[in-house]
């Protein structure tokens, strides 16, 4: 999963989920770096003001059941899975699924 | 049972229009609104206008540039704002920002779910390629502000509504129409006339859950209406809101959401609804 961090957040070993780019548009530094106390420095130094990490933490079985359970109960009244909620839910059901670690 | 807690709707009307001449209100909307009076300036005058006032300048850029507006990148000149929202659309911005003031923490809910909206309505309207994504933005961020008014207005009578709602399962909005004889969404619609606000923000704010009934600007009512969905999808809903109802089929009819959209789109609000899970209008500071 992405998350979006302030720059006073960041940490070394945290991995880029997008890549950074300078104010021209230039990128400099691509998503999947590792990110260093030198980079962040810099980073600071640019005044860049947040930036999207990957948290590739698993998710544990009690919060995957407890999140699950709260999409089931958002989506109560959608009982057609081809309908825009349907497929709304679907697509919610299937990242959390991805986001589960193995038992 | 459901109490009936019906509010006199024309005296609250008249409370709403009260609101307006609040004193208040942001200097700010003011000079804005005088500003703008005259209909043959040109946003490149308007903006070197607005820009010879320093305190004008920086609340403005301060605004446009803030997590509550989110909008990707910065925002260096008043100018520039113009041309990226349109004075509609910043009129907008600025009313919804001073409306939102002074906001008690248990309206917090409200107001992340009224900034996830506005980034879920700028990242669809981006994704259709739709014109005036800025404009989206706006409607997204107004689209619950009578929700805050009867908050502000009406708070008991509200929390009122808000737990029979909760507790009987019964769509928000329908509850607020059989108890207080109006909706969240006919309220959003009277700011709008309130403060001159044209039909392309007001009808998203005013039918996004009746989209069925618009019968001009259904596209921008549609997105509205979509970004709602997902963001309360997603676990954003404010109070009273929690559960979805099914949605109306004239979104599809009106948004080409073809193999991968949704899921795109879920992906890339995600992180921008993890970052904003707590902040606190104080963080706007």
């Amino acid at each position: 999963m992405i998350k979006r961090i302030p720059i006073t957040d960041a940490r070394e070993g945290m991995v880029l989920a997008r890549a950074i780019a300078n104010d021209t548009g230039m990128t400099l530094c691509a998503e999947g770096t590792s990110l260093t106390e030198d980079l962040i420095q810099r980073f600071k130094q640019m005044e860049l003001a947040d930036m999207y990490i990957k948290n590739e933490e698993p998710l544990s079985q009690e919060d995957y059941s407890a999140l699950k359970e709260q999409i089931e109960h958002r989506f109560a009244v959608s009982h057609n899975p081809s309908s825009l909620l349907g497929k709304l839910k679907t697509v919610l059901l299937k990242r959390l699924e991805s986001q589960k670690g193995s038992i | 049972m459901g109490k009936v807690v019906v509010l006199d709707k024309s005296a609250f009307r008249k409370r709403i229009e009260r609101i307006s001449n609040l004193p208040t209100l942001p200097n700010l909307l003011q000079k804005f609104n005088e500003m703008i009076k005259d209909p043959k300036i040109s946003m490149d005058a308007l903006g070197k206008e607005l820009s010879k006032d320093q305190v004008i300048t920086s609340k403005l850029l301060k605004l446009v540039n803030s997590a509550f507006y989110g909008f990707p990148g910065r925002i260096s000149t008043i100018s520039h704002a113009l041309v990226l929202l349109g004075y509609d659309a910043l009129k907008g911005l600025i009313i919804t920002s001073s409306i939102f003031e002074n906001l008690s923490p248990t309206a917090y809910p409200l107001w992340r779910h009224s900034i996830a909206v506005s980034l879920a309505s700028r990242k669809i309207a981006t994704k259709l390629s739709l014109q005036d994504r800025e404009e989206f933005a706006v409607a997204g961020l107004l689209h619950d502000i009578g929700k805050v008014i009867l908050h502000m207005e009406a708070p008991q009578e509200y929390c009122a509504v808000v737990d029979y709602a909760r507790s009987s399962g019964q769509p928000l909005w329908m509850t607020e129409a059989e108890m207080l004889g109006f909706d969240h969404a006919t309220i959003g619609l009277w700011i709008c006339e309130e403060w001159t606000l044209p039909a392309k923000l007001a009808i998203p704010i005013g039918y996004h859950h009746m989209v069925n009934r618009a019968q001009d600007h259904k596209k921008r009512v549609a997105v509205v209406a979509l970004a709602d969905t997902v963001v309360r999808g997603m676990g954003s809903g404010a109070e009273g809101d929690l559960v979805l109802e099914e949605t109306d089929p004239l979104i599809e009819e009106q948004l080409p959401l073809t193999g991968g959209l949704l899921e795109n789109l879920v992906e890339e609000i995600e992180p921008e609804m993890e970052s904003i899970k707590d902040l606190v209008p104080e963080d706007m500071q």
